[in-house]
């Protein structure tokens, strides 16, 4: 082998090995296999909730659609922490904007600039896109929704539905970690402002080979890359 | 001189490109395969020779589902209107179909069903995904995501009167 040949081969080897680093580190970053929250972890996140919970979202006793109040949420969600196994989970949010005159919580930074329930959630989710990520967590989805659901009830107040999310969080830990942050705390009367409902279902994948299921064409290409590819690594193998 | 220098480099070059076809003419092949799966694929499953529905179009899919489709009412019509409405606005362009599924304690009994069906809602409802894929990979259609919500209530809940009233407290 020349010293041209050599040099080509080196700096080949080269990009390969930084390119194979970067997608590693992606892929540790988001993926990285996780251990289930202990007790004491629990406990300590549980205390936090509680903060974000009477600061935010939680309704009063005996009002709304969860008429159990703030110990009904805890105890959701300390079920959820409770049932850890360590795996991802995703966060599927259907969501309903307001109607009407938005109202702000006294005090509130954007209550002058934000006029629509739109505005509101699109500027919560501008302020929490890099908690997001900083948390091992990414979008998976985002959509809006026709406004009528072909529900198989019978009732209309399954209708108006306005937006469709949804979220990856590598465990459950990096969802306690996000919801339980300074920043997610004064940013979450956005959401409030902003939804006239919303449905919030973890779940956890089950079912199919890929999953989610990436665009299928998108798919077949980097099928048929990475085949061609192990015939060029084939190819060069038996002709050394 | 300079015209005929630069033709007969033309010439060369092009020489030399037909040699370097011939030498890679493989996997020039495999290439247009590979092209032609993808925008196969493409074709496919972004229906590319779909378009809008008509309302005429819509008008007959409703028929033919109005036929097949035993269902108590008032659940029958609320699914008619809502299928005639979203039909009718129809763009041409994909579509996500979200479905979040909440099972029945037992099973739900009505004129039409299937009878003498032995399982719980939930197997009924996994033979129905079951006995729905070729259809739905026929149509170009195939399941984006699928999985098993890990808590029975959801994780938050907002109405308009609650969350006001919270705010102006």
């Amino acid at each position: 082998m020349n010293t041209s040949t050599q040099s080509r081969s080196k700096l080949h080897l080269t990009v390969a090995g930084i390119l194979l680093a970067i997608w590693a580190a992606a892929a540790w970053f988001f993926y990285a296999p996780a251990t289930p929250l202990s007790q004491a972890e629990i406990d300590d996140y549980m205390v936090d909730v509680q903060k974000l919970l009477e600061v935010s979202f939680v309704m009063p006793e005996g009002a709304g659609l969860d008429p159990r109040g703030l110990a009904g949420a805890m105890s959701d969600l300390r079920n959820m922490a409770e049932r850890d196994d360590g795996k991802p989970i995703y966060m599927v949010n259907l969501m309903k904007w307001r109607d009407g005159e938005l109202s702000f919580p006294a005090g509130a930074e954007l209550a002058d600039s934000i006029k629509s329930a739109e505005e509101a959630d699109l500027a919560y989710n501008e302020a929490l896109f890099w908690d997001l990520l900083a948390n091992n967590s990414h979008t998976a989805y985002l959509a809006r929704v026709e406004p009528n659901t072909l529900n198989y009830g019978t009732s209309a107040d399954a209708d108006g539905w306005g937006e469709i999310g949804i979220f990856r969080y590598n465990s459950r830990r990096d969802f306690f970690n996000m919801i339980t942050s300074d920043s997610y705390r004064n940013v979450m009367y956005l959401k409030m402002v902003a939804m006239g409902g919303i449905a919030i279902a973890p779940s956890q994948p089950h079912g199919l080979l890929f999953n989610p299921m990436p665009n299928i064409p998108v798919l077949l290409f980097f099928v048929l890359t990475i085949g061609y590819l192990v015939f060029l690594v084939f190819l060069v193998r038996r002709k050394i | 001189m300079a015209v005929i220098n630069t033709l007969n480099q033309l010439h060369s070059t092009a020489h030399t490109g037909v040699m370097e076809m011939n030498k890679y003419k493989f996997e020039l092949s495999l290439a247009a395969v590979f092209v032609a799966i993808f925008i196969g694929a493409l074709a496919f499953w972004g229906d590319w020779a779909g378009g809008k529905m008509t309302r005429q179009e819509v008008d007959d899919y409703l028929v033919v589902i109005d036929k097949n489709l035993e269902w108590p009412e008032p659940m029958k019509s609320y699914m008619m209107e809502s299928l005639r409405e979203w039909g009718y606005a129809d763009d041409g362009k994909e579509l996500m179909m979200l479905n979040m599924m909440r099972y029945h304690d037992e099973l739900f009994e009505y004129p039409g069903s299937i009878k003498g069906f032995k399982g719980t809602p939930k197997e009924s409802n996994y033979a129905y995904e079951l006995g729905t894929k070729e259809i739905l990979l026929g149509q170009g259609g195939y399941p984006v995501a699928w999985g098993e919500v890990t808590l029975s209530r959801n994780v938050a809940r907002a109405d308009d009167s609650a969350a006001n009233r919270r705010h102006k407290t």
